[in-house]
């Protein structure tokens, strides 16, 4: 019987959550405008077909090798598949505008912060960010002190993390800085879709996201360093056990440079070099996806062999572009996201675009009482982790763990912040265990580039999914799945 | 001006061939009003690239990069330098009174602007609650006074011994063990200064040799402190000294991580065993 069922039929046993608030259906139950096409196009699909179309899309990622690493795994280095769900997430045109000027307003604000902070610290000065909190962040880099990225451009590279909230308003989960990944889902989920619901995806109005790689290489080699005019660039992996070597592999294809490890590189005279059979070349840019701490074993960890010995002197002399600059992880310590309204009113004076999500900092003595009352009701993250990791949901732990964990935020107050659970929105999502539709909590990264002169929002992004039900958990590394993101032209 | 020559030699020995390399010496001596170098020259023992570069607080450093396989490294610098010698060192009337000075090392401004020598790392790390009580400033007693009586008392309070602590002893293990050597008796100042919130910067250097000081004969670590409108002022509390023309800047930094002699990066890594002489004589 199941076989010669059609999602149409599907769609009307989806459970239905009045309480939530849902990407595909109003308060009603009727399908939203801007998702009356794809509805009625998936409707027709017989369930067998779709079964079908995602076995087709599984197997074309495996091939392609659009696979990563979870950390937590029993299985350590096992390759996963990202899990990629057909129902794309579509986005109208002008909920989209709001959306990239918001992120391109934050941008502008968090890089004059860099500069700032690096240099001049007016805003430590002006008292609007309490100098203790720069201080004794984890990622504040004194080799950067006193100094200016050709272009003076801090960050290149950032993904930004948006919820959509049960009041129907975007807010800003985080910020991220530093190697920000999952554009390449981004660009292999499109390839899927176009893959398997090539009718629909073309008679859509979408706009795309292809052109990512091409900006991403027109913003390196807009940052090369003075009077260099034809830069050679370059993508400096950790190498193949990254969780997200998938992806580098993938966009230095794409854009068409070398894909090097640190012991490719190597400098002299104050110039990064890259080894090739027909000898040293010189390297003007790099986009690096290594994390500050094991980029340069003479100033950073010594036992790093991922990185190249004399890099940072290199770079503080000028002679070669890092994207991101190095000591950009300040900016999004999880304590200093709670200072980036007043941050963008400050430099930019302007109010910001995007909400944030209100943020106690267990730090301060009223927000410590106030997390420590009402920990059922906050998520409490650590400012210096990602990917998800050492998250604490207060209403789904046990009086146990709520009490030891309450002793872990008091031992370490710098650490912890708290923020009150953000109802998710919810998106229709196809369940393989019950052969249904079923609502599941998403997330949306942004990925935006700032070059000389550019500024770039991917119109797209990375819809992430909750698998499983009621997790408000989306992380790949937790893992999640994706969705294609579809934003209308209008 | 007096006329010194300095000699800094380093020995090298790996267990297993090194293919790659990449050093770094800060060895040179700074230059700066007191101090000029004449003539410098460093050789070594295996070919190699080299060229300069600056660290981070703008000290210049000498990197050699090898690329053909070695056992061993020696490594020579050598320079004539001359020296200023001063004869009147700032008392207390040269100092801002201590209300203001106060004032100053309070301001939020001031403290922004000298975060680096402020801020504890892990080798300088102690609070105030740590330090002993006559170690610490009371706040009518003018800074130069408390620094000159905080150099003496960390002089008797520690006891110099060799080769009982390492580059990674912390000012906390110094202040329970009493015992270490000058960049131990560093350290442990520069702990004391920041709990208070003093700025003070860690210096390494060359000390004039036949003085009967501690430290001559080696690389040599003392302290600078930042007085408020004066600028900085260099105490050598391993010999209870002011810095005066036998000591020969070479770098300063938060701490001695900011100013090792030799700093390198081998492939593959492998057990080495270092060894250095150092020579400084007047002429």
């Amino acid at each position: 019987m199941d076989q010669e069922n059609s999602l149409g039929d599907l769609f009307k046993k989806y459970p239905f959550d009045p309480q939530l608030l849902d990407e595909v259906y109003g308060k009603d139950k009727s399908v939203r405008n801007h998702y009356q096409q794809v509805h009625q196009y998936l409707s027709q699909i017989s369930l067998k077909d779709f079964k079908d179309l995602i076995e087709y899309a599984t197997s074309a990622s495996f091939d392609q090798g659009i696979t990563f690493n979870v950390y937590s795994d029993k299985d350590q280095g096992v390759e996963r598949i990202f899990p990629f769900d057909l129902f794309p997430r579509l986005i109208p045109n002008k909920e989209w505008e709001t959306i990239e000027r918001g992120i391109i307003q934050r941008g502008k604000a968090l890089n004059l912060f860099l500069q700032d902070l690096y240099n001049d610290k007016k805003i430590l000065k002006d008292k609007v960010v309490p100098k203790e909190l720069i201080y004794s962040s984890k990622h504040y880099c004194k080799h950067v002190h006193d100094f200016y990225p050709n272009k003076d451009i801090f960050v290149h590279v950032s993904g930004t993390d948006l919820i959509k909230h049960s009041d129907g308003k975007f807010y800003v989960l985080e910020d991220n800085l530093r190697c920000p990944s999952g554009v390449s889902y981004v660009l292999s989920n499109r390839i899927a879709t176009k893959k398997t619901l090539p009718n629909l995806f073309f008679k859509s109005d979408v706009q795309p996201v292809v052109d990512y790689p091409e900006i991403l290489s027109e913003v390196l080699t807009s940052v090369a360093p003075h009077g260099v005019d034809d830069p050679v660039c370059v993508l400096l992996t950790p190498g193949m056990y990254n969780s997200a070597y998938y992806e580098h592999s993938f966009l230095a294809l794409q854009m068409g440079v070398q894909l090097v490890e640190g012991r490719d590189l190597f400098v002299e005279n104050n110039f990064v070099y890259m080894k090739t059979i027909y000898g040293p070349k010189k390297v003007d840019v790099i986009y690096r996806r290594v994390d500050d701490d094991f980029l340069d074993p003479m100033v950073f960890r010594k036992d790093s062999l991922l990185g190249v010995p004399g890099l940072i002197s290199a770079y503080r002399e000028g002679n070669v572009s890092l994207a991101n600059a190095i000591g950009t992880g300040v900016a999004d310590d999880k304590a200093v996201y709670t200072y980036v309204p007043d941050i963008i009113k400050y430099y930019l004076g302007e109010d910001p675009i995007l909400n944030n999500v209100h943020t106690y900092r267990c730090e301060k003595d009223e927000d410590l009482a106030y997390v420590l009352d009402n920990i059922e009701n906050l998520v409490v993250k650590p400012v210096d982790e990602s990917g998800g990791y050492g998250i604490f949901i207060g209403n789904i732990s046990s009086k146990d763990e709520i009490s030891r964990f309450k002793e872990v935020i008091k031992s370490e107050r710098r650490k912890y912040i708290a923020q009150p659970i953000m109802s998710l929105s919810v998106h229709s999502t196809y369940i393989e265990d019950t052969n249904l539709f079923e609502p599941r909590h998403i997330d949306l990264r942004t990925f935006s580039l700032t070059g000389d002169d550019i500024e770039y929002v991917c119109k797209g992004g990375l819809t992430r999914v909750a698998l499983r039900k009621g997790n408000l958990i989306v992380n790949s590394s937790q893992g999640g799945g994706s969705k294609d993101t579809w934003v209308y032209q209008d | 001006m007096i006329e010194y020559l300095i000699t800094y030699e380093s020995n090298n020995r790996y267990e297993e061939q090194v293919q790659e390399a990449f050093f770094e010496f800060l060895v040179a001596p700074h230059e700066n009003d007191t101090q000029r170098i004449v003539n410098e020259k460093n050789t070594h023992s295996v070919e190699g690239t080299s060229f300069y570069t600056k660290n981070i607080f703008s000290y210049k450093r000498y990197c050699l990069r090898l690329a053909t396989p070695f056992n061993t490294l020696d490594f020579r610098y050598e320079c004539v330098m001359l020296k200023k010698q001063d004869t009147y060192f700032p008392s207390m009337y040269d100092m801002l009174p201590p209300e203001d000075e106060i004032q100053m090392l309070d301001s939020e401004t001031f403290q922004i602007e000298n975060y680096p020598f402020l801020n504890q790392t892990y080798l300088t790390d102690i609070s105030k609650s740590e330090v002993p009580e006559n170690m610490l400033k009371t706040s009518a007693m003018p800074l130069l006074e408390y620094i000159h009586q905080l150099n003496q008392r960390i002089h008797s309070y520690l006891n110099y011994r060799s080769n009982v602590t390492t580059p990674f002893t912390s000012a906390r293990e110094t202040l329970i063990r009493q015992l270490g050597v000058c960049q131990d008796y560093a350290h442990f100042m520069i702990g004391i200064l920041r709990s208070q919130l003093i700025p003070c910067r860690y210096v390494s250097g060359y000390l004039h040799q036949g003085q009967n000081t501690i430290g001559a004969g080696q690389m040599h670590a003392w302290v600078e402190v930042l007085f408020p409108k004066y600028g900085w002022l260099g105490f050598d509390p391993t010999n209870n000294l002011l810095a005066d023309h036998h000591y020969l800047k070479i770098s300063d930094g938060q701490d001695y991580q900011d100013c090792r002699a030799i700093n390198g990066f081998i492939k593959p890594g492998t057990v080495n065993y270092t060894e250095y002489a150092v020579s400084v004589v007047d002429q």
